[in-house]
């Protein structure tokens, strides 16, 4: 049973109760909120998402509410809450939703150790992964936007989980988080994606959140091998440009953008290379997303091409002027 | 400096890998990892492939192949060779990749 | 006293096999828990040894994974941070005891299994402890805790340095000279301390003895006025006195030391409630023995049921009506053994004004 198959006001009933049990990929959070902003944002952003029986077994436990004390009267703030701590001050007004997403980042960053976290979008296709590590500002939600609009499967836009055992990265299919003028850039780019409401008093500026294709969700259990390692940089009026990143370097990009590399310590390291070992690393920049869609097109098809014993090795796609 | 004698930093391990001419290393006693030039890893990993501490004259053999050490050379000096693999190996120790033992 | 149903965790720990008997929702509970009374590394660890884990249902062994893995890493970290201790201290001629995880850990001993924590503990002479801030300054370590009040408070009334935070590693070290506030109604005599510990090869630290150890951690327990981490203390307890208990000699020692040390009513907590609640194996003389030395009726009657409360894990699941207030009132009984009447009226008025006006700096 889906989000979308819950009638609305079963839905509200239970946020507002004992909690709605929502799985995204391999983890299963139970989510309280009585706040309308926050169970309007899951209606529409995790429609296809499926829903657990409220019994058993919850990975976390989470609540996204008003604080409890006199202020709520004065100034309206939202609070998250992990189980009956709040790792976080509260935010002011309406950013409901963007709170419950930014905690449900921290729920799977800050606990779920199994896996090697990086701090990196994902995306895949014909079974290979592409990461985009980058800190905050270097477009990659922007261009894992786009490529999750243009037939590649959006496995995370924020986490990348690589499993130690098989070294392949497991999905944790969620609303895409955009900023400023990337909501425009995508709303241009795909007419058709489904996007909540912009909430503007954010430290980030403004924030809005679109929702992922179904397709993808369904396929929430399905791991990636990781085949591309991509360090993008948005800059207003560059040319579109691959230019390959030499692997000690990639290595190093990934281990500093790793949430609990020091966790995993001698293991982290030897799973850090073999993941490396098995993609092709590049330093991408751009300023065109249609431009950057179709570059990734062509690498994908050389890689399957190459699969299938095609000539030669495969090439870079070639740079646009 | 004739006297020394250099290892891998033994208790804790060292993990090294090496793609094209540049190296990544993993340092037990700190947790730390590094990025390492060609000459760095290859003194390194010639550390750890050895049972016994080697000596400064056994590791610039190692270096001579290397065109990363040797065209840092400004001038074609035993000496000039000697104090910039001792820059080197004091750097690894500072960062728990090396120790050094006397005999 | 009946198993409580209340405390999944405390089962658990004690009969692993427990939890083959276990529904999901039991699983969901027992993580949740475990999580909040910071025991999660530990049972997946002693569930590990049990050969339960294959047999956890995946979803909740994934965060027993977790947990040991995190509890591995800062294992490893400690060692390190040890060492560094030691060598900072080395040319004073100051060897250092350490206490509580950090000592566990260093000694390799069982109840250093899944065990985490955030502060290592040293134990060092009062006499030398000008030098060993110095020294540790002149290594990176700096005070925390400015306002004179605070100073104060650690240095006079709770009798150690103000936490040290390293400027580089960001590691927290708590330097004390004795286990108990020289204030409080018990006086155990540091120097005995001393005398009895036993050096650690190679890092220039050492570690209390077996009974100390185990005297230390009752104390810490049953005086501490912050007990979110109460059941954790209580398994560092059972397992000090499973692993030191196998030899016979040990619970005589123990006794004995109990009265010289003058901490003969801690004794009869630790054994009372850690045979109650986590079924330890003490023998039924030294129960005897102890027995003597605890409160009389009804006091001990009172006394159970706010340490039966508290050492139930810090989670809503286990709590009941009485919880809060028997927390509060172990709360007040902490703050009554640490100092005079007077002192004490002082020091909790100026806390609570603090908690109400200034986030931040507890103690």
């Amino acid at each position: 049973m889906t989000v979308d198959d819950v009638r609305p006001l079963e839905l509200r009933h239970r946020l507002t109760g004992e909690g709605l049990r929502l799985r995204t990929g391999p983890i299963v959070t139970n989510i309280r909120s009585s706040l309308a902003a926050v169970q309007r944002g899951i209606a529409l952003h995790y429609a296809s998402h499926e829903v657990e029986p409220s019994a058993g077994f919850a990975d976390f436990h989470i609540s996204v509410e008003r604080p409890r004390t006199l202020r709520r009267w004065f100034q309206p703030q939202v609070v998250f809450r992990f189980d009956d701590a709040e790792p976080f001050a509260p935010l002011p007004g309406d950013q409901g939703f963007p709170m419950l997403e930014w905690g449900l980042n921290w729920c799977v960053s800050s606990h779920c150790h199994q896996y090697l976290t990086i701090h990196a979008a994902v995306v895949e296709r014909a079974g290979f992964a592409l990461i985009l590590p980058a800190p905050s500002g270097s477009g990659k939600s922007t261009l894992c936007a786009g490529l999750t609009f243009s037939g590649w499967r959006l496995l995370s836009d924020e986490l990348t989980l690589i499993e130690p055992e098989s070294g392949l990265v497991v999905p944790l299919p969620r609303p895409i988080s955009l900023k400023n003028a990337s909501i425009d850039v995508i709303r241009a780019f795909a007419p058709s994606a489904a996007f909540g409401p912009v909430v503007t008093e954010t430290t980030k500026g403004s924030v809005a959140h679109v929702r992922p294709p179904a397709e993808g969700v369904r396929r929430g259990l399905e791991k990636a091998t990781p085949r591309w390692i991509v360090l993008p940089r948005y800059a207003a009026g560059a040319p579109s440009a691959l230019t390959v990143l030499p692997k000690a370097r990639a290595f190093m990009q990934l281990a500093e953008n790793a949430f609990n590399y020091n966790v995993h310590g001698r293991q982290g390291f030897d799973l850090l290379a073999r993941v490396i070992d098995g993609c092709e690393c590049f330093e991408f920049s751009y300023s065109r997303l249609d431009e950057a869609v179709e570059i990734f097109r062509q690498l994908c098809d050389a890689a399957v091409h190459g699969l299938r014993g095609g000539t030669g090795a495969a090439r870079l796609p070639v740079a646009f002027a | 400096m004739a006297h020394e004698a250099w290892s891998a930093a033994g208790q804790a391990g060292v993990a090294l890998r090496e793609w094209g001419d540049e190296w990544v290393a993993y340092a037990g006693a700190t947790g730390h990892t590094h990025l390492l030039s060609a000459a760095a890893g290859q003194v390194l990993s010639e550390m750890g492939r050895s049972e016994q501490p080697l000596t400064p004259t056994a590791l610039l053999r190692v270096l001579e192949g290397s065109p990363s050490f040797n065209a840092n050379k400004s001038v074609d000096d035993a000496t000039a060779q000697e104090s910039m693999l001792r820059a080197m190996l004091l750097e690894l120790a500072r960062i728990g990749l090396a120790t050094m033992r006397s005999p | 006293m009946p198993a409580d149903p209340r405390n999944l965790v405390a089962i658990a720990l004690r009969q692993p096999a427990a939890v083959l008997q276990f529904s999901s929702t039991d699983w969901d509970r027992l993580v949740r828990q475990a999580r909040h009374a910071g025991l999660l590394a530990r049972l997946g660890e002693t569930l590990d040894e049990a050969a339960m884990l294959d047999r956890v249902p995946s979803a909740p062994r994934a965060h027993f994974q977790a947990a040991t893995a995190v509890a591995g890493a800062q294992h490893l970290h400690v060692r390190r941070e040890v060492a560094l201790i030691g060598q900072a201290l080395r040319p004073l001629d100051v060897t250092p005891i350490l206490l509580k995880g950090a000592a566990y850990v260093h000694a390799g001993l069982p109840a250093a299994r899944g065990r985490v924590f955030s502060d290592i503990d040293i134990l060092v002479p009062k006499a030398r402890l000008p030098e060993v801030e110095a020294a540790l300054m002149a290594n990176g370590w700096a005070t925390t805790h400015h306002s004179p009040y605070d100073q104060k408070y650690y240095r006079e009334w709770m009798h150690e340095l103000p936490p040290m935070r390293h400027i580089v590693r960001d590691t927290v070290l708590d330097v004390h000279h004795t286990i108990l506030p020289t204030t409080a109604r018990l006086k155990p005599d540091a120097a005995r301390l001393f005398a009895a510990a036993t050096e650690l090869p190679g890092d220039g630290v050492r570690v209390l003895a077996p009974a100390d150890m185990v005297l230390h951690s009752m104390t810490h327990l049953f005086h501490n006025d912050e007990l979110s981490q109460a059941l954790r203390d209580l398994s560092d307890l059972d397992l000090l006195l499973r692993h030191f208990g196998r030899d016979p000699s040990f619970w005589s020692d123990l006794a004995q030391r109990a009265q010289a040390l003058d901490l003969s009513r801690p004794l009869y907590y630790g054994l009372r409630h850690a045979q109650q609640v986590l079924q330890t194996p003490v023998p039924p003389e030294t129960l005897a023995t102890v027995a003597r030395h605890g409160p009389g009726w009804p006091l001990n009657r009172w006394m159970d049921g706010l340490w039966h409360r508290a050492l139930r894990p810090a989670h809503r699941t286990a709590a009941d009506a009485f919880t809060a207030p028997s927390l509060f009132l172990l709360y007040l009984r902490a703050h009554w053994l640490r100092m005079p009447p007077l002192l004490l009226v002082r020091h909790l008025a100026i806390k609570s004004w603090r908690r109400n006006f200034h986030a931040g700096e507890a103690h």
